[in-house]
């Protein structure tokens, strides 16, 4: 995002920003909830110290997410500083941080349903359903793969473990 | 310092049966095995043999046990070099260089490294062990909560100031892991951030956190590829290579030797062990570098120094164990329920009545640094085989697996959702360039700085001139300091060091 202040351009990096506040708002509440629990000084000893180390941090991290931008033009808004090449934050692209939040829905609904389908059943379909969502066509290994990535470490973490692994199958 | 009537005894001890030889092999093969596979540390490999330990000697029920812990060990390595996924806290560090390494198609020499360092570290480590058991035991029992404390924060700061380029992002992301670690239950019984949720009334499950934080980020990124290397010619598994790289360890015999040092010293501090270690010897070794910035874009330096340090912090937890009765982890706790249940108790009575038998084992480890070269090979030669795994296969499968890792862990699906939450932090961490190492280990050592805060704050009655009684806690703030201005100051030296009208780059200016 961009905006004028004072004739000159100022550049946001909102994902940046919105981060950075985001973990100071959660220490903020972690302190309120600690506070909530217990005013004692030994309670708050090393909590309290350390969320006000975080948000004058915060404060200093926010900060960087403003940039004068002399040239009025520059990077796009919502990229993230000190980029490398094999780095998630290199990927200005939508589409691609579409895709790693459709993964991140897909291992949602995986874990949603562990304890419905069981552990076998959901492996299997998660697998599978990554699979089709990377490209891959070809039944056989559509099927095939996840088949026996679940039988080898479901039934085989069923087989080593001694706590009760919830399984459809077997 | 050393007994050696009691050596002689322990080798005769060793000598005069092929029992404890035959543990060995099992022992190794399991420890590499659960240390490859995230989800299944040491400590779960410990906790499935214990009850077989009640059917052999207790010589042979520890040597069965040491030879899982140093498979484990290097174990521990394979998907931390392969895949990016520490499968412990010990192998966190091995990642920073151990996976680009892999990246660039140096997987075979990458492996090589951890192996020959993890087998020399184990070596030197039980050397020191051997001459210092006792010194070490003293030294430890001399460490207080003020000292602890401040041991805690030194490893800390250390890890949040590896990034020189963005301190206060260092700063934030450990604060931010110290808060989380405090997560629960509090030293004095306050309930603290839980939600209402009692499955955190413990704290977050440490390893299903770590998974989700390391692994995820780079999974997600991965998708993006068609193999981890994409040099189709860099992906065989060639144990030429892998021999290259086992002999390359030893051209960087200073970052050996530091690494098992430092792995012994802080391997025998119990509930810091090769947690803290291996982040140690790392920033050390990137520290004293003259080409600091290579660490991180695979410095072969880096995972020598990180395994030679995770693997020698067996024989320092080896040394509180066996000295004082202290186990140092919760594998070093399974290794004291299988002294129960042969009626030994660990402590300073057992050193002095039993020289023999702890030299014994000592001595045994000696053997097992030699077959774990041995047997780490051929498991290397078969692990290497993932690069060759297309992307699109490996990646939900290797999900599935910290799923199916974390839910071992934890019993319940606290495991699998703690993995999911950190998994999206830790993508959103490394999307706006925050070291999530800094975060792991103030999540790891959060509960403890807050223990140790406290006994300091009871002890000292709110004084800080207690801090002045005691000098070893003072030189590690001296050191904590030290560590936390190193960067700043080399970032000055070096600024003065450039032409005057270099330009900063615009993504640096940030913080």
């Amino acid at each position: 995002m961009k905006f004028a202040f004072g004739g000159r351009h100022v550049r946001v990096d909102l994902g940046y920003l919105f981060f950075a506040l985001a973990i100071g708002g959660w220490c903020v509440w972690y302190l309120f909830d600690a506070r909530s629990a217990s005013t004692n000084f030994q309670n708050l000893l090393l909590i309290q110290p350390a969320v006000i180390l975080a948000v004058l941090l915060v404060l200093v991290v926010a900060a960087g997410a403003f940039r004068l931008d002399p040239a009025g033009e520059g990077r796009s808004s919502g990229e993230p500083p000190a980029r490398t090449p094999d780095k998630p934050s290199s990927a200005d692209d939508r589409s691609e941080v579409l895709r790693v939040f459709g993964f991140m829905a897909l291992l949602a609904v995986y874990l949603v349903a562990i304890p419905y389908l069981g552990l076998d059943l959901a492996t299997f379909l998660f697998v599978a359903a990554c699979l089709l969502g990377q490209g891959e066509r070809r039944p056989h290994f559509l099927v095939g793969i996840p088949l026996i990535f679940t039988f080898v470490m479901v039934y085989g973490f069923k087989a080593l473990l001694p706590i009760p692994i919830p399984t459809l199958f077997g | 310092m050393i007994d050696f009537s009691a050596a002689a005894d322990a080798i005769g001890l060793l000598l005069g049966s092929w029992e404890p030889w035959l543990v060995v092999i099992p022992g190794m093969c399991i420890g590499l095995l659960f240390g490859a596979l995230p989800g299944l540390g040491a400590s779960a490999a410990l906790a499935l043999v214990l009850p077989f330990t009640l059917y052999m000697d207790f010589l042979s029920a520890i040597i069965f046990m040491t030879a899982i812990y140093t498979g484990n060990g290097f174990g521990c390595a394979v998907p931390a070099i392969m895949l990016n996924l520490p499968g412990s806290t010990g192998a966190v560090a091995t990642t920073f260089d151990g996976f680009p390494m892999a990246r660039a198609g140096k997987h075979n020499e990458a492996l090589g490294l951890g192996l020959a360092a993890s087998a020399f570290a184990e070596g030197l480590g039980y050397v020191l062990l051997f001459a210092l058991v006792g010194l070490i035991a003293n030294a430890v029992l001399r460490l207080g909560p003020p000292e602890m404390f401040v041991v805690a924060l030194w490893g800390l700061a250390l890890i949040a100031s590896l990034r020189g380029d963005s301190m206060a992002r260092g700063l934030l992301a450990g604060v931010f892991g110290l808060l989380l670690g405090t997560i629960g239950y509090s030293a004095r019984g306050d309930i603290r951030g839980t939600m209402g949720f009692d499955v955190l009334l413990d704290g977050i499950p440490l390893v299903p956190a770590l998974m989700g934080l390391f692994a995820s980020a780079e999974l997600f990124n991965l998708m993006r590829s068609d193999f981890i290397v994409a040099d189709a010619s860099a992906r065989e598994v060639n144990l030429r290579k892998i021999l290259s790289g086992v002999a390359q360890a030893f051209r960087y015999p200073s970052v050996l030797v530091k690494g098992s040092v430092i792995g012994v010293v802080i391997g025998a501090v119990p509930g810091v062990g090769s947690s803290v270690s291996n982040l140690l010897a790392y920033s050390e070794a990137k520290r004293t570098s003259d080409d600091p910035e290579s660490y991180g874009k695979g410095n072969p330096r880096g995972v020598v120094a990180a395994e030679s340090a995770n693997s020698s912090s067996e024989a320092g937890s080896m040394a509180t164990l066996l000295a004082l009765g202290i186990p140092g982890s919760a594998s070093g706790a399974v290794m004291l329920a299988a002294f129960a249940m042969h009626n030994i108790t660990g402590g300073p009575r057992f050193i002095t009545d039993h020289t023999d038998l702890v030299y014994a084992i000592i001595l045994a480890n000696f053997i097992q640094v030699f077959a774990l070269l041995f047997f780490g090979v051929g498991f290397i030669y078969i692990a290497s085989s993932l690069v060759k795994i297309p992307v699109r296969m490996l990646v939900p499968m290797i999900m599935a697996l910290s799923v199916l890792g974390s839910y071992a862990l934890t019993g319940n699906m606290v495991g699998p959702i703690t993995y999911f939450v950190f998994a999206v932090l830790g993508w959103f961490m490394v999307r706006y360039d925050y070291p999530v190492a800094a975060t792991v280990i103030g999540l790891l050592l959060g509960h403890m700085v807050e223990g140790e805060l406290l006994r300091t704050y009871q002890m000292s009655g709110g004084d800080l001139t207690f801090f002045l009684e005691r000098p070893i806690a003072m030189g590690f703030f001296a050191l904590f300091l030290i560590s936390l201005a190193w960067p700043i100051f080399v970032r000055r030296r070096r600024a003065s060091g450039l032409a005057a009208p270099v330009s900063i780059p615009a993504d640096d200016q940030k913080t």
